[in-house]
C-alpha cells in the first residue's frame, strides 16, 4: 500500500497587522481636524460651499490612508479658498480655531510617516509631539493676537511696507527651498 | 554574532510634510499680503513656524545606522534581538521607524514593527526580539529604517535588501538520563562496561586461578581460605558507537512550532538530537546519517560537545523538498556491532524493511516510531484521508509486530525516558560472547 497523502501544515500564525492604538489616533486627527477647519469656517462666516467641502473631506481621508502623499496639500488648499470666499471678518477669533485646526492636520500628517502603522509610539514621541503642536497653535493665537492689535492701529497703505513684505518672504522661500537641499555627503 | 552591517549610503531628504509647510506657509502669507487678508497670515502661522523649525533643525550630516543580528543560531524557543544603533553625528534625528521582515517560523516581540525618540527613549539603540519556534535555516530581515527630523520633515530611508540575516534555528532537544546499560561493543576502550571480562575497574566476580591471570589480582583471603589460588575478575571497559539514521522523507502531520502541534518531523528532530546530546554526554561515540529527498548526508562518528553542534546543524538541514527516491538500501557505512537508532515516521514500510536488514546484518536496531499521536484526528476534515491513515495504521501495527520478531525494537517517541526501555530490551537481546550472565 502506498503511504497516504502526507504532508506538514504551517500552523504558525503570524502576527496581526492591527493598527496601534497611536496611529488610529493620528489618522483620526487627519480625517477630524479638516472637518474642524470647516467647522470654524461656519461659525466664522454662518455658511460654508459644499463644492468645496465635500472633495476636501474626502480627501483628507485619503490623506490619512496615504500620509507621506501630498494629497495634503489641496485639503490645505481648499480650506483656504473657502476661508478666503465666505469670512469677511478679517479679526475673527475663528481663525484660531481655523489655524489650529489646519496645525494639527499638518502636523498629524508628518507624524503618521514616522513610524509603520502597527508600531506604537513611546510616551516620548507623544510627548514631544503634542509638545510642539501646542507651540504652534498657540503662534497662532500670538498672530491673531497681533493682528488684532495692529487693526486697530491700522497703518496706511505704503508700498515701501509691502514691498518689505514681499520681500521678507521671497527671502524666506529661497531660504527653505536652499536649505531643503540634500546635505553634503562628503562629511 | 552576525557581522554588524553599515547603512550610510542613503541620504536626509525632504518630505512631503516638508514641501507642504512650506508652499502653504509662503502662499497663504503671500495672498495676505497681497490681498490685504491679515486673517490669512494667522491660517498661515503654523505652517510658517513648522517650516522655519524645522529648515533651523535640519539635519546636516548623513546618518550611520548598523544592524546586528544577536546570534547566527538559536535552538528552537529561543529569542535573539535584531538592534539598530544609529551614529548621528549633528544630533538631529529625532524618531526612528523600523520594520523587520517576518520569516517564517519566527515571532517577533512585541512586534515585528518598532518606533522610538532617538534621544528619549535611547532609539539609538533599538531592538526587536527575534524567536524561533521552528528548526531549520530562516531568512530574517530585511529591516527598514526610517529615521526623522523635527516635524518629519527630512527623512532618512535606509536602502533594504542588503541586511538579510540567516538564522538557523537547530532542534530542542530535551535532557534525560538513561539509565540502561550498553551493548555489546567488540572494542576494550572507554567508559562503558563490557560484556567481556578483561581488565577493567568494575568488579565482576571471584574465580580460580587460571593460567595468564596477574599475580596481583589473587584474591588472597579466598585462596587462603579455600587453599586453592582465586582472582579478582573485572568486567572490560569500552566506548559506544551509536548510529543515528534520521528519516525525514515525510513530514506528517501538523506543525505548530516549539510551542504548537508536533509534526512527524518535528518529533524526528527533537528526537535524534535529544538522544545524540544524551550519548556525547556520556562520551560515546555517535554518527548521524539523514536520510531525506534531498539525499544522503553523513556525519562519520565522534564525541563532544562541538560534534553536538554538528549533529543539529545537520539535523537542521533536513529538507522535504527534493526528488531523491528511497530505495531502502542499508547506508554504507555502519559497523557491525553499533548500536544504531533509526528515527522515523514509519510512514512506509521501507524504513522497517531496512530496520529488520540492518538486524538481520548483525547489528543491534532500535526503531524510534515518530508519527504524531492521534494523527487520523487531524485528517478529520478528510475522510478519504482519515480511512488511508487508519488503514496504513493496520498495516503499521502488523509490520511493527513482524520487526519485533526478528529483533528490531521499535518504541514510539513519548520523550525523556522513552529509550530506556528499548535500551535495556537491546541490551537483553545483544549477543553475549562472553558468556555474560543475563
Amino acid at each position: 500500500m502506498t503511504t497516504p497523502e502526507i504532508g506538514s501544515k504551517a500552523a504558525h500564525s503570524k502576527f496581526d497587522d492591527r493598527l496601534a492604538w497611536s496611529a488610529v489616533v493620528v489618522r483620526s486627527l487627519i480625517v477630524l481636524s479638516p472637518l474642524a477647519a470647516i467647522g470654524a469656517t461656519w461659525l466664522a462666516a454662518h455658511r460654508t460651499v459644499p463644492a468645496v467641502t465635500a472633495p476636501v473631506l474626502l480627501l483628507s481621508i485619503a490623506c490619512a490612508a496615504r500620509p507621506a502623499s501630498h494629497l495634503g496639500l489641496p485639503v490645505v488648499a481648499g480650506i483656504a479658498i473657502q476661508w478666503i470666499a465666505i469670512v469677511h471678518d478679517h479679526t475673527t477669533p475663528w481663525s484660531i480655531a481655523a489655524a489650529a485646526a489646519l496645525a494639527v492636520f499638518h502636523v498629524a500628517q508628518a507624524a503618521a510617516t514616522v513610524a509603520p502603522p502597527t508600531a506604537t509610539w513611546t510616551p516620548a514621541m507623544r510627548v514631544r509631539w503634542i509638545r510642539r503642536s501646542s507651540i504652534l497653535i498657540i503662534a497662532s493665537a500670538f498672530t491673531w493676537a497681533c493682528v488684532e492689535l495692529l487693526n486697530s492701529h491700522t497703518p496706511a497703505a505704503s508700498t515701501a511696507l509691502l514691498t518689505t513684505a514681499l520681500l521678507t518672504l521671497a527671502a524666506t522661500g529661497l531660504w527653505a527651498s536652499h536649505s531643503s537641499g540634500r546635505p553634503d555627503q562628503t562629511n | 554574532m552576525n557581522r554588524a552591517k553599515a547603512t550610510g549610503l542613503s541620504a536626509w531628504g525632504p518630505t512631503a510634510a516638508h514641501a507642504r509647510s512650506v508652499w502653504c506657509g509662503l502662499t497663504l502669507a503671500t495672498v495676505a499680503v497681497l490681498g490685504h487678508r491679515p486673517d490669512l497670515l494667522i491660517l498661515a502661522t503654523p505652517f510658517l513656524a513648522t517650516a522655519i523649525w524645522s529648515t533651523l533643525a535640519r539635519p546636516t550630516s548623513p546618518l550611520t545606522v548598523r544592524q546586528t543580528l544577536g546570534h547566527a543560531t538559536l535552538r528552537e524557543g529561543d529569542a535573539t534581538t535584531w538592534r539598530f544603533n544609529i551614529d548621528d553625528p549633528s544630533g538631529r534625528a529625532e524618531d526612528i521607524g523600523v520594520r523587520l521582515r517576518a520569516a517564517d517560523w519566527t515571532d517577533m516581540h512585541p512586534n515585528d514593527r518598532a518606533a522610538a525618540s532617538v534621544h528619549d527613549d535611547g532609539g539609538e539603540r533599538l531592538g526587536i526580539e527575534v524567536r524561533a519556534v521552528r528548526w531549520g535555516r530562516h531568512r530574517v530581515g530585511p529591516a527598514r529604517v526610517v529615521v526623522s527630523s523635527a516635524f518629519a520633515s527630512f527623512q532618512w530611508v535606509s536602502d533594504s535588501g542588503s541586511n538579510e540575516r540567516s538564522l538557523l534555528t537547530l532542534p530542542r532537544t530535551a535532557h534525560f538520563e538513561s539509565t540502561a546499560s550498553s551493548v555489546h561493543r567488540p572494542g576494550l576502550i572507554g567508559v562503558n562496561r563490557s560484556p567481556h571480562q578483561s581488565p577493567g575497574t568494575e568488579f565482576a566476580g571471584i574465580r580460580p586461578f587460571q593460567p595468564g591471570d596477574r599475580l596481583r589480582r589473587i584474591h588472597w583471603a579466598r585462596s587462603l581460605r579455600t587453599g586453592t589460588l582465586h582472582v579478582t575478575s573485572t568486567w572490560a571497559d569500552h566506548d559506544r558507537y551509536v548510529v543515528l539514521l534520521v528519516e525525514g522523507f515525510d513530514d506528517v502531520g501538523t506543525s505548530g512550532g516549539i510551542d504548537g502541534n508536533a509534526s512527524s518531523l518535528d518529533l524526528t528532530l527533537r528526537a535524534a538530537g535529544s538522544v545524540a546530546e544524551h550519548f556525547l554526554e556520556a562520551g560515546d561515540r555517535v554518527g548521524l546519517i539523514t536520510l531525506d529527498n534531498r539525499g544522503i548526508r553523513r556525519l562519520p562518528p565522534a564525541s563532544g560537545s562541538g560534534h553536538l553542534q554538528r549533529i543539529l546543524e545537520t539535523l537542521s538541514a533536513t529538507d522535504t523538498t527534493g526528488r531523491f527516491t528511497d530505495t531502502g538500501r542499508v547506508p554504507r557505512g555502519l559497523t557491525p556491532g553499533s548500536l544504531v537508532i533509526v528515527f522515523t515516521p514509519l510512514a512506509s514500510p521501507t524504513s522497517l524493511e531496512r530496520a529488520v536488514a540492518m538486524a538481520a546484518q548483525g547489528r543491534s536496531v532500535v526503531v524510534i516510531d515518530c508519527l504524531p499521536a492521534g494523527i487520523t484526528q487531524q485528517f478529520s476534515d478528510n475522510p478519504l484521508g482519515n480511512i488511508a491513515w487508519r488503514l496504513r495504521i493496520l498495516e503499521r501495527t502488523r509490520e511493527i509486530r513482524r520487526a519485533t520478531e526478528s529483533g528490531v525494537a521499535v518504541v514510539q517517541w513519548r520523550g525523556p525516558g522513552s529509550l530506556d526501555r528499548v535500551l535495556r530490551d537491546v541490551q537483553h537481546n545483544a549477543p553475549n560472547r562472553a558468556g555474560r550472565p543475563k
